[in-house]
């Protein structure tokens, strides 16, 4: 265990921790973009990568050094002295905000990220109101060939996380990178085959400026890669350069978030939706034990059948056998109007005449009640559910 | 699950078998991924070439069917080059020797005649996953949906024995659960011959148990599993039907059969939906959806985790057990509850398995069953200190391998058909679909057949083809592929009017009554030009029916220029489309909708089609035009 003091106070953290996760204990937050909060990715330094992540935004004092270190990899030390909002702190902060900002588009109140945007969370937080300076880019407005998110490249601030989450967690690696001048681009990482169809040459003897050019002019787009749109890469953005698409219109102040276990498959993982006014909006990994903050393409994108408006909302029955219509009832005369033939069966040809098929989609306690009404109000033991489906 | 999901990561050896795991359970398709990237060994054995395959170490492409064949091949070259854990299987086996003694016969060079693969691969899966004591198992329904289902199943559960991968963390016999709460249903008692944790409903002490717990008589007799509960409707022994949360007209074998039965018996269902089986109901209840509930989930590793309420409820759609409480107190057993937490509290009472768990534990993070006492951590892996078996000995089962009688018809059946299901859908899609942009990009069934058995068969990409069993026939667009064998095709389960029209409703697996939807004997015919208009019309009414149902103003991506890109992409199509309209006319228009924007809409839906079907092709997602 070492000790140390951030910002005045004593915390003790296990060896190997680092300064950010020391003041994450203290509750003390510290401005991060491209530093994974589940400590996911790679610290690799390969030529993909160059110019991503390595944002400096976390920069600490500390005393006796004279140079600001980065919290999220400089390890603790015993009796280190830490300042995370000193005016040395602040005034390096605001220059990497100025930078940033320099080249990403200053529409704030039309971006779907509003509210959620850490960029625009810390430009407030450092007083930095508007572009001091233009750093020219190459600017390539939405790339919406993807059908469930959209690629914004220019709000991009080259924070890493999107393409390092792509290849390391999701293992499908729809995304790279291409330096041009000193800037880094994010983009599609398209097949050989396709640059040759679509550029009329093979991806490996293109230049990154043609490359670049490719995407810009939209001749390639994400949907032209082996992207599985699982949004992964969405829910780690920390712009709004990945969205989704979506029709829900709503500000992040406007939602209270709730996690739940996902409805499709038996992995089990954790969500945390977004609701505004009792639907949902949004949906993010949580970090569940069986999901480790991932989710794929249904959790992440399908829940619009909630609102449907398919949705059955009242009972219904058919009065006079199969032909006739299913008309809308109350409920008591639905439950009334079942229960009777329940009744009837029951008692004219035994229990075992009833049989029931539970559920596999819904919860335990609906499960337990089913098959005891089957077994102790109608006594048959004919109830199964569709785990051989 | 024997282990943990994240287990998977720890594991030295993968052997996924009958699982397309990235696209069925793609969290963990992941983590195989991950697994894969840290340098970890990947063997995949399955009949199609599923994109696992791409990165194994090993893949077996075997015959559909062939999986105990292939375990016995294995397990002969383990015995033979004395790679089993012999102290193992000293200590926490039996049978050892007889099964020593019958894999003797499935030489490497049999068995790769039977499976269809080279034996020197299966000579190398058998030591790459003998070769380590961390060997993870994971398999799904390619595994069980067969009529030998549970011999395919305790075969590979000898293969974890005798190389003595269980007990540990990392290894073990996985099988990946489908559904969110197919393993807590089955924990529940939701099974014919099941009380709640798997206590037998013809055990007099179990039936003891449970009458002074719930204060009435029960029946001794095993009850009717789903795929029989159909036969004995029409067989007239069962007379009422009561469905909640299934839709058997898709999910079943045999779709005519099961129509046939849900007419004649009296049907209760209670759904989020109007779905192709609550067409046959006689009542239907509108219950709540899980993201207005609050419950627990058990998903595929026995984690028990929160389900909460967080959306409205909508209309006056009731919870499920809701319904049930007042339908149980009106048929004469009277009951109440207050809320989900106190049916769990009840039911902790007679599940062992559960009794520990309490919602405030699992608020933060979920718990493994069995939890038998609430100071209890709960168990991530299972026989732990030997298999949960008499004394602590997992038995090793000496498993013929048998062709299914489905493939033995070669001449009138030469293709084997398979199920499988896709990333963008969900069982029977009545969730999925309601999703926009899931609809477009996966709309309708379709065949994967191989390419030289198309070009026999003189069927092109795209083509319209009757799939035939001697259940009944489909219709679907053909692509042509070289991820299956010759002789082999697969078609998406999750179409009303697909797969299941085909599978066969009466031979089943003689132990677990499952269905063999994993071996369908088909024929695959070319169909007229003509017809194939006819359908690729009716399709495409389908589809405006689609558009027609959804919101009129819901071109669902409101950024400014997607619409004017459609429209542009309307306008290209149109002057290509003519003949389209011409067909239309000809079968005489039943919209009502200005011919105008039928065209509009027409082109667009093609455009959709086109684009998804290309997407499918090529493994990619679709790009629209800028």
């Amino acid at each position: 265990m070492v000790k140390l003091t951030i910002n005045g106070r004593q915390v003790e953290v296990e060896n190997g921790s680092t300064i950010l996760a020391a003041a994450k204990k203290l509750g003390i937050s510290i401005p991060t973009f491209c530093h994974d909060e589940y400590d996911r990715l790679s610290k690799d330094t390969c030529p993909e990568y160059d110019g991503l992540g390595d944002c400096g935004i976390c920069s600490c004092e500390v005393k006796g050094k004279s140079e600001l270190v980065k919290a999220c990899s400089t390890l603790a030390e015993s009796g280190m002295e830490v300042f995370t909002e000193s005016q040395k702190v602040k005034d390096a902060r605001k220059e990497i905000l100025k930078r940033i900002v320099s080249i990403h588009p200053m529409d704030c109140v039309n971006c779907v990220k509003l509210g959620a945007c850490k960029l625009q969370k810390y430009c407030e937080l450092y007083g930095i109101k508007d572009k001091e300076y233009e750093t020219p880019y190459e600017k390539r407005g939405k790339d919406m060939s993807n059908r469930f998110y959209f690629q914004e490249m220019d709000k991009c601030i080259r924070c890493g996380k999107c393409v390092k989450t792509c290849k390391e967690l999701v293992g499908v690696h729809a995304l790279t990178t291409c330096k041009v001048g000193d800037l880094t681009y994010v983009i599609p990482n398209v097949s050989d085959e396709v640059y040759k169809e679509k550029v009329g040459k093979v991806g490996s003897s293109l230049s990154a400026e043609e490359k670049l050019k490719a995407y810009r002019e939209g001749k390639i787009g994400m949907g032209d890669t082996d992207c599985v749109s699982c949004g992964n890469c969405v829910s780690v953005c920390p712009v709004g350069a990945l969205m989704p698409k979506s029709e829900n219109e709503f500000r992040e102040w406007e939602t209270k978030k709730v996690v739940t276990t996902c409805t499709y498959c038996g992995v089990g993982c954790q969500i945390e939706y977004s609701v505004k006014d009792g639907k949902i909006v949004d949906a993010k990994p949580a970090n569940g034990p069986s999901n480790e903050a991932l989710l794929c393409i249904k959790g992440k994108f399908a829940y619009d059948f909630i609102n449907h408006k398919d949705r059955l909302i009242h009972p219904m029955i058919r009065k006079n056998g199969k032909d006739s219509p299913l008309v809308q009832v109350s409920w008591d005369e639905a439950l009334d109007f079942a229960a009777k033939k329940i009744k009837e069966v029951r008692d004219e040809f035994g229990g075992d005449a009833v049989a029931g098929f539970s559920s596999a989609r819904t919860i335990n306690e609906d499960n337990y009640l089913f098959q005891k009404f089957l077994r102790a109000a109608v006594g048959t033991n004919n109830v199964d559910h569709c785990a051989r489906l | 699950m024997t282990n943990r999901i994240t287990g998977i990561k720890a594991a030295d050896v993968i052997f996924v078998t009958g699982s397309n795991t990235t696209e069925a359970h793609p969290v963990m398709g992941m983590y195989v991924r991950q697994a894969k990237a840290a340098g970890k060994k990947l063997i995949v054995a399955d009949p199609v070439r599923i994109p696992l395959a791409e990165i194994a170490d090993i893949y077996l492409q075997i015959n559909p069917g062939t999986s105990v064949a292939l375990t016995n091949g294995m397990l002969n070259v383990i015995f033979a080059e004395g790679l089993e854990d012999k102290e193992y299987m000293k200590e926490h086996t039996e049978g050892g020797d007889e099964l020593k003694e019958f894999v003797k016969q499935y030489t490497p060079d049999r068995v790769a005649k039977i499976c269809g693969v080279k034996e020197e691969d299966i000579i190398a899966a058998a030591r790459m996953y003998a070769g380590s004591k961390k060997s993870y198992i994971a398999y799904a329904m390619g595994i069980t949906q067969h009529l030998n289902g549970t011999e395919n199943v305790m075969s590979l559960s000898n293969l974890a024995l005798v190389t003595g991968n269980l007990g540990h963390d990392a290894c073990g016999v996985n099988p990946l659960r489908g559904q969110n709460n197919v393993q807590g249903a089955c924990d529940m008692g939701a099974l014919p011959t099941d009380y709640p944790a798997y206590q037998k409903v013809f055990n007099p002490d179990v039936q003891k148990k449970f009458e002074d717990a719930w204060g009435v008589k029960l029946n001794p007799n095993k009850g009717l599993p789903v795929t029989k509960v159909i036969p004995a409707i029409l067989e007239d022994k069962v007379k009422l039907l009561y469905i909640m949360g299934e839709n058997p007209v898709v999910s079943d074998p045999d779709t005519e059969h099961v129509i046939h039965a849900l007419k004649k018996a009296f049907v209760i269902t209670q759904d989020l939906f109007l779905n192709e089986t609550s067409e046959y109901a006689d009542v239907v209840f509108p219950s709540t959806a899980f993201a207005e509930k609050d419950g627990t989930f058990s998903n595929t590793e026995r984690r028990v985790q929160r389900v909460r309420k967080l959306a409205s409820v909508k209309g006056e759609c009731k919870d499920d057990w809701w319904i049930i409480m007042n339908i149980m107190n009106r048929v004469g057993y009277k009951c109440h509850y207050d809320k989900p937490e106190d049916i769990f509290n009840e039911l902790r009472k007679v599940t062992p398995s559960y009794a520990g768990i309490t919602y405030k534990r699992i608020e933060k993070e979920g718990i493994h069953w069995p939890c038998p006492t609430e100071d209890h951590p709960g168990t991530p892996v299972l026989h732990a200190k030997g298999p949960i078996r008499n004394g602590g000995k997992g038995l090793l089962k000496v498993m013929e391998w048998q062709p299914s009688p489905e493939t033995q018809n070669k001449k009138e059946y030469p293709i084997t058909l398979t199920t499988c299901r896709i990333l963008y859908h969900y069982h029977t899609r009545t969730m999925t679909d309601r999703t926009r942009a899931i609809h477009f990009t996966a709309p309708r069934k379709w065949i994967e057949i191989n390419k030289d058995d198309a070009t026999e068969m003189r069927i092109s990409e795209g083509e319209w083809v009757e799939v035939t069993s001697p259940r009944g026939s489909v219709f679907a667009e053909a692509r042509i592929v070289d991820t299956v064998q010759p002789g082999v095709a697969w078609m998406p389960f999750h179409y009303a009017g697909g797969a299941n029209m085909l599978s066969d409703a009466h031979s089943l697996d003689p132990i677990s009554s499952i269905p063999g939807y994993k071996q369908i004997g088909v024929k695959i015919s070319k169909v007229s030009s003509k017809k194939a208009k006819a359908l690729a019309n009716k399709a495409d009414k389908e589809e405006i029916m689609y558009y027609a149902n959804e919101n009129p103003n819901a071109i669902r991506y409101k950024e400014e220029g997607v619409e004017k890109l459609l429209m542009e992409e309307e306008e290209k199509l149109l002057s290509g489309a003519p003949n389209l309209i011409e067909m239309q006319d000809k079968e005489g228009e039943e919209f009502t909708k200005s011919q105008d924007y039928m065209v509009k809409e027409q082109s667009l839906i093609s455009w959709c089609r086109n684009d998804s079907r290309k997407k499918a092709r090529k493994g990619k997602a679709g790009w629209l035009p800028k």
